[in-house]
């Protein structure tokens, strides 16, 4: 089997924070669902900035490329350990003080994952 | 010519020859050869001239004033629904005047796979017999007497006949008997003690249901160091759980879900981390429609609680939390239209072309037996195997008369592909839109920027679903819209719409095979935090992927996806293939 993923981010806002998209789950509590995330590092962080916790793009930040290289650098138990409890959140559950400004090791499930 | 013969030849021109006036003392003899010519077919009579002196013997049974045609009048109403002489039988029922008769004529007419024309007949049959087609004051139910034995070895068949004879008018075989559901055999006579299961309790007025059962995650690993003498666990479980009812003026809909994620990361040294969360949602709607439009009311609680502890490699606690977050909300307002899952019924129009592409579709598939079949399958859906619903399918069919004779072993593959086709769940059909206001409480944790205590807010919702090219093709989508109400000074009111379409283009092979499937979306989202220093935000995500089934060993999969979020663009694309070939071998 063969698979092969590619993810590359192009800078165009300079070196401002870009916050990104929110999905519709990312305010209003159990109202608002959002559909299930996928259960990969991308999926994980895309849940995190459609939750408004982390900024797409951040310079010298924690952002969504940050986000799957940190998920990515773990060990598979650790991985599963954050995508599960990313994707099994709701997203006020994901957010912590000052979101979406703030490091991975403010992060509920990163810490759930070792830091 | 035996016996047999002699005495069918006896019968034929005894029917041939009667007069047509009523026989009110026929004698003894003639019912008795008439009762012979009704049950089994002369060996030297071809089945297209059997079954017109059948039809003319049952004719004759009633009009001969004799209980002892009752039996086998009754055996042939019941098992004959299509040829004439099913109807002869409940008319001469009806003339013969016994009382053993009314249960059965009572289903005959209540049946709603019957023709019309024979519930008609059975309704003034039963009128004759002083009873009414509701089964009130009927008397007790008398099991259908079961047949004399053979006194020939000439076939004892109850054929269907709905199988066209030759044109070129030669003798076919009889058909195998027609089945007996509950304790019949079925497949190549395979006992089928049970079936057709026992099927969920559906109201008539129901026009959809559905109820949905599903493990979303699970996963536990145990790992023990002896080495280093350490353990690492790790866990997760979800499940859903969702019922849905539409009827023409309500519609209902509840569900929840629940969520154990925990984990014990235990790596060398001091350090460790451990913890764990719960998560359990409970959601709820009621429709009350009028036409198409709706008022609707729903309501959401959710928990979440979790738990964190972390030691650092100095054996120091860096963090030890616990955290707790719920919501009660409601929300009010209307809409129009609604959505159904039609995958169901889209599989009775694949079995109904699967038999008409075989030649063994005798006549199309109504309403009534559609949802009959739906709702057997909705009874084995928690089964290992797809066989107990194969088999309960071709019982079902086969007792309406839509599949002539036992299928052969190509139409048994192609029912089977169809009920395993795993592309025919949730398949929308319709359109939803839905405006409401919402009311909630929310408790979390003292932190910005999450919102707790009173929220407001405003609420949109749309769905879309069409199937196109017989159900080849099918093309969804979805809107969203929140806007935060009355929000506190200082509070931030954010807001955001979004919209996903899709479309699915799913193959199938020669016979039946899922192949894979095409698919392409587009999402588009806006958004405003309304945070300071913050703009609203433009997201667009276009995904086209193709899956391929090349063999039941093979298959390959090639999908892209691109986002530009603010302007930032994202690439990923997956291809995975698998090539292989199931192993040959041979052994003795």
């Amino acid at each position: 089997m063969t698979s092969v993923l590619l993810a590359a981010a192009a800078c165009s806002a300079g070196d401002d924070t870009v916050d990104g998209t929110r999905a519709a789950c990312a305010e209003g509590g159990a109202l608002n669902a959002c559909p299930e995330a996928a259960r990969t590092p991308e999926g994980a962080c895309w849940r995190l900035v459609d939750c408004a916790v982390i900024p797409v793009r951040k310079a010298n930040g924690f952002d969504w490329g940050s986000c799957v290289s940190r998920i990515e650098g773990a060990t598979d138990d650790r991985q599963r350990l954050m995508i599960d409890c990313i994707a099994s959140s709701s997203c006020d559950a994901l957010k912590v003080n000052g979101s979406p400004d703030n490091t991975f090791q403010d992060l509920v499930c990163f810490e759930l994952g070792g830091k | 010519m035996n016996r047999a013969g002699l005495l069918g030849a006896a019968v034929a021109a005894l029917v041939l020859w009667a007069p047509g006036g009523e026989l009110r003392a026929a004698p003894a003899d003639d019912v008795t050869a008439w009762i012979k010519l009704v049950e089994t077919q002369p060996t030297d009579m071809d089945k297209a001239t059997w079954r017109e002196k059948r039809r003319e013997a049952a004719k004759k049974l009633g009009q001969a004033k004799d209980k002892r045609a009752v039996p086998v009048l009754m055996r042939v109403a019941e098992a004959e629904t299509f040829d004439i002489v099913g109807e002869n039988a409940i008319e001469a029922l009806g003339a013969l005047g016994d009382p053993q008769a009314v249960p059965l004529l009572q289903k005959i007419a209540t049946d709603a796979q019957r023709d019309q024309g024979q519930r008609d007949l059975a309704k003034k049959a039963l009128g004759k017999l002083g009873a009414k087609a509701d089964g009130k004051a009927s008397p007790p139910v008398t099991p259908v007497p079961p047949p004399p034995p053979p006194v020939t070895p000439t076939p004892t068949s109850a054929p269907t006949d709905a199988a066209p004879a030759p044109s070129d008018g030669s003798a076919t075989p009889p058909p195998p008997p027609a089945p007996v559901i509950s304790e019949g055999k079925l497949l190549g006579g395979e006992p089928s003690p049970s079936a057709v299961p026992g099927v969920p309790v559906i109201a008539d007025d129901v026009i959809a249901a559905s109820e949905r059962v599903t493990f979303t995650a699970g996963n536990a690993n145990l790992a023990y160091d002896t080495v280093r003498k350490r353990v690492d666990f790790d866990g997760t479980i979800g499940a859903t759980y969702a019922k849905r009812v539409e009827k023409p003026t309500l519609a209902y809909g509840y569900g929840g879900s629940a969520n154990v994620v925990a984990g014990y990361i235990n790596p060398e040294g001091a350090a460790e981390s451990r913890g764990g969360e719960v998560d359990v949602l409970g959601t709820g709607e009621v429709r009350g429609y009028s036409g198409n439009l709706y008022g609707v009311g729903k309501a959401a609680v959710s928990v979440h609680e979790d738990y964190v502890s972390q030691i650092t490699d100095d054996g120091s606690t860096a963090a030890k939390d616990t955290r707790f977050q719920g919501d009660v909300q409601v929300a009010l307002g209307g809409g129009y239209g609604r959505v159904l899952d039609v995958g169901a019924a889209i599989r009775v129009r694949r079995l109904a072309a699967a038999l008409q592409a075989n030649r063994a579709l005798g006549k199309p598939i109504d309403a009534a037996l559609a949802r009959k079949l739906q709702l057997s399958w909705w009874a084995l859906r928690g089964e290992r195997t797809t066989y107990r619903a194969l088999l309960a399918t071709v019982a079902i069919l086969r007792e309406a008369g839509v599949l002539l004779g036992e299928p052969d072993a190509g139409t048994s593959y192609e029912l089977l592909e169809v009920l395993r086709d795993s592309q025919l769940y949730q398949r929308p059909v319709g359109l939803d839109v839905q405006i409401a206001v919402g009311e909630g409480y929310l408790k979390r944790p003292d932190m910005a920027p999450t919102a707790a205590g009173r929220i407001e807010q405003a609420l949109a919702a749309a769905s879309y679903g069409k199937e196109l090219a017989a159900d080849k093709v099918q093309v969804t989508g979805t809107a969203f819209a929140r806007l935060r109400l009355f929000a506190s000074d200082g509070q931030p009111a954010p807001w955001a719409v979004g919209a996903l379409a899709r479309i699915q283009r799913f193959a199938h092979g020669e016979h039946g095979e899922p192949l894979g499937v095409l698919d392409a979306s587009l999402s588009v989202a806006l958004s405003d935090d309304d945070v300071p220093n913050g703009d609203p935000a433009l997201g667009v995500t276009g995904a086209l992927g193709f899956t391929y089934f090349m063999n039941q060993a093979s298959g390959l999969r090639l999908a892209a996806t691109a986002t530009v979020d603010q302007g930032q663009l994202f690439l990923g694309a997956q291809f995975s293939a698998t090539y292989a070939l199931l192993d040959g071998t041979v052994a003795r």
